[in-house]
């Protein structure tokens, strides 16, 4: 089969491309089926990379669940001690459903508020360049800078500490995402069906809810998945802006289990696969969409 | 939806009006974005400004309180520290960046105009950007460790015997490898998309003039790139430069000061050592840095309307 390919035109040529595909999609994967392979080991095996010869267990997981602050909970003496647990009641549920809570809150919150801005940029041009510009120079600005005095702010207004306190600071880049997107989204969308709505006698805000509502929801899903996964992995406010373990995210877990002295590898890697899983699910729908918007861009089906 | 008891959307519409003549509409709409953005970054913002002006220390509160500039001579004009954490910092942004930009490219190239290639190979090569950061640093940091790490013992399997972690340079190679790993999905994503988008003609009309495939892509497809690639470069750039929760997970600025960076110090400074008025400082200056940025890249014309 012939390519269509606009720079590869021979069998060879295919070969050779193909090849290097392959090569870094090895790259890619190995990181993963390496964190895999580990958490599969029995514990006191994780710490040896050349081990082969074992029954995979999933002995790191119970690990994961029953290891209560692994950073000052462990003690390790060689390779061969196991760690020492202490069994007080696992949170590891209650830190997922912290991280899905921050990581949703902050996606509702900032579509349902970037939507209406995102729409009267598109449409009105509302505030031109600058207006666009200042919507997203929050993203530049380093989390560490925001990290340092949004703990005392936070504190003085009463919401320190707290599941708030993470998603008002998520709010520095999920706002930005989620005008950004949004108006670019409805800048694509054809003015023309919106307007010949209100021709036939709709007010405008029917002609939003009738005509662009249903047509933009791969739209806002997109967005909304973005903003999601990017809250979903955040490490940095969590950690700096909460020192209370009941409100810990998987990612702050996951940061747990190092130490400058000691690298508990088997909850880690049991860890990483139980924070990692649920976005990458995510990711493969938003590919999906990348992707079919790509192909309707070029025409492929 | 047919019936309107009691006329309300009529009464609805009289006081929307009222409303717009005092506040268009188009403003309304963006209020709520624009005002809870300003809350979460402008306090945080005008207090550090104000913490950078102080002695203040978490433990020891405000010793002489209001000290001016002394933080921004001390900790960052005049201090090595933070002058060596810029180095990395530049040095990793601009091997990282570059790495990313040409490997990034290379794999749209491979996947441009091959739908079937791409249905299968995108979504694989498209994973690592989803990866928590502070994941991708233990991932890494676990795979290149001595003696626990598989990097190490496949590199020694042919005589090559590298300690990453305890030698400066390739400390920071470590650091890379991760971040390139993560991130050039980023750029394959946006080159693609922009590759996909270029139009047939001018393409093929090079290829009918006789130009070779190389000169094509140099002569035709660059050029026309040069867009996408220049925003995808500075998103790169700016993001790079906040580098922070790898260096936590793999070296913690080690060995010595060798992978400290600019986020690194400010955390180090600010939380380890409980001296958040330096730190505040110096986040100050990391902040002012990125936006120095932005202003070149706005005013060469790297940034242009239809980004948006």
């Amino acid at each position: 089969m012939s390519s269509d390919s606009p720079i590869i035109k021979s069998r060879a040529g295919e070969l050779v491309a193909d090849s290097v595909l392959v090569v870094f999609a090895l790259f890619t994967v190995f990181p993963f089926l390496w964190v895999v392979w580990t958490a599969l080991k029995p514990e006191h095996l994780a710490l040896n990379p050349g081990a082969t010869n074992f029954t995979p267990t999933l002995e790191s997981f119970e690990l994961m669940w029953d290891l209560v602050d692994a950073g000052s909970g462990g003690t390790r003496e060689g390779a061969e001690s196991t760690v020492d647990i202490t069994r007080s009641g696992s949170p590891v549920h209650l830190y997922l459903f912290n991280t899905l809570f921050v990581a949703g809150a902050a996606t509702l919150l900032s579509l349902a508020v970037g939507a209406f801005a995102a729409y009267s940029i598109a449409r009105f041009d509302t505030g031109g360049m600058p207006l666009r510009v200042a919507f997203l120079l929050p993203i530049l600005i380093p989390p560490i800078a925001f990290s340092i005095s949004m703990f005392f702010v936070w504190d003085a207004l009463g919401i320190g500490n707290s599941r708030t306190a993470i998603v008002l600071a998520y709010m520095t880049f999920a706002i930005p995402f989620a005008v950004w997107f949004l108006t670019v989204f409805f800048e694509e969308f054809p003015e023309e069906l919106e307007e010949a709505a209100m021709v036939d006698g709709d007010t405008r805000v029917r002609a939003v809810i009738n005509i662009i509502v249903p047509n933009m929801k791969p739209a806002f899903f997109a967005t909304g998945i973005l903003i999601f996964i990017y809250s979903w992995n955040n490490f940095i406010f969590p950690f700096l802006l909460t020192n209370d373990e009941s409100l810990r995210t998987m990612p702050v877990l996951v940061s747990t289990y190092v130490t400058s002295s000691d690298l508990l590898v088997s909850p880690m890697s049991a860890a990483i696969i139980v924070t990692v899983s649920p976005v990458l699910i995510l990711a493969y729908f938003l590919g999906k969409f990348l992707i079919e918007g790509m192909n309707a861009q070029t025409g492929i089906d | 939806m047919a019936t309107d008891p009691g006329g309300s959307r009529e009464r609805a519409s009289r006081t929307l009006g009222d409303l717009q003549e005092v506040v268009p509409l188009r403003w309304t709409l963006v209020a709520p974005a624009a005002l809870l953005l300003a809350f979460v970054t402008l306090l945080p913002i005008l207090y550090l400004g104000y913490l950078s002006a102080t002695d203040f220390n978490v433990l020891r509160g405000m010793t002489e309180g209001v000290v001016g500039v002394q933080n921004y001579t001390s900790a960052v004009l005049e201090s090595n520290e933070f002058h060596n954490a810029l180095g990395n910092t530049a040095v990793f942004i601009a091997v990282v960046v570059t790495v990313q930009t040409v490997l990034g490219f290379l794999l749209a190239l491979l996947l441009w105009g091959r739908p079937k290639r791409r249905k299968y190979v995108l979504p694989v090569l498209l994973t690592p950007m989803f990866v928590s950061w502070v994941a991708v640093g233990l991932m890494f940091r676990f795979m290149f460790e001595d003696g626990i790490g598989i990097v190490p013992l496949l590199l020694s399997q042919v005589g090559v015997n590298i300690s990453w972690f305890s030698d400066p340079t390739y400390a920071l190679v470590a650091l890379m490898i991760a971040d390139i790993w993560e991130w050039t999905p980023f750029m394959l994503i946006l080159f693609l998309a922009g590759l996909e988008s270029l139009p047939e003609e001018p393409h093929e009309a090079a290829r009918v003039d006789g130009a070779s495939r190389l000169e094509v892509i140099k002569d035709v497809t660059l050029p026309m790139m040069f867009p996408v690639i220049a925003v995808a470069v500075f998103i790169r750039i700016v993001e790079a430069s906040k580098v922070f929760p790898k260096v936590l997970a793999m070296t913690e600025g080690g060995p010595g000061s060798a992978t400290e960076t600019g986020s690194w110090i400010v955390y180090k400074i600010g939380f380890r050592f409980n001296d958040l008025g330096v730190a505040a400082s110096q986040a100050v200056s990391l902040t002012l840095m990125v936006l120095g940025l932005l202003y070149v890249f706005y005013w060469s014309g790297g940034l242009q309307k239809d980004v948006f």
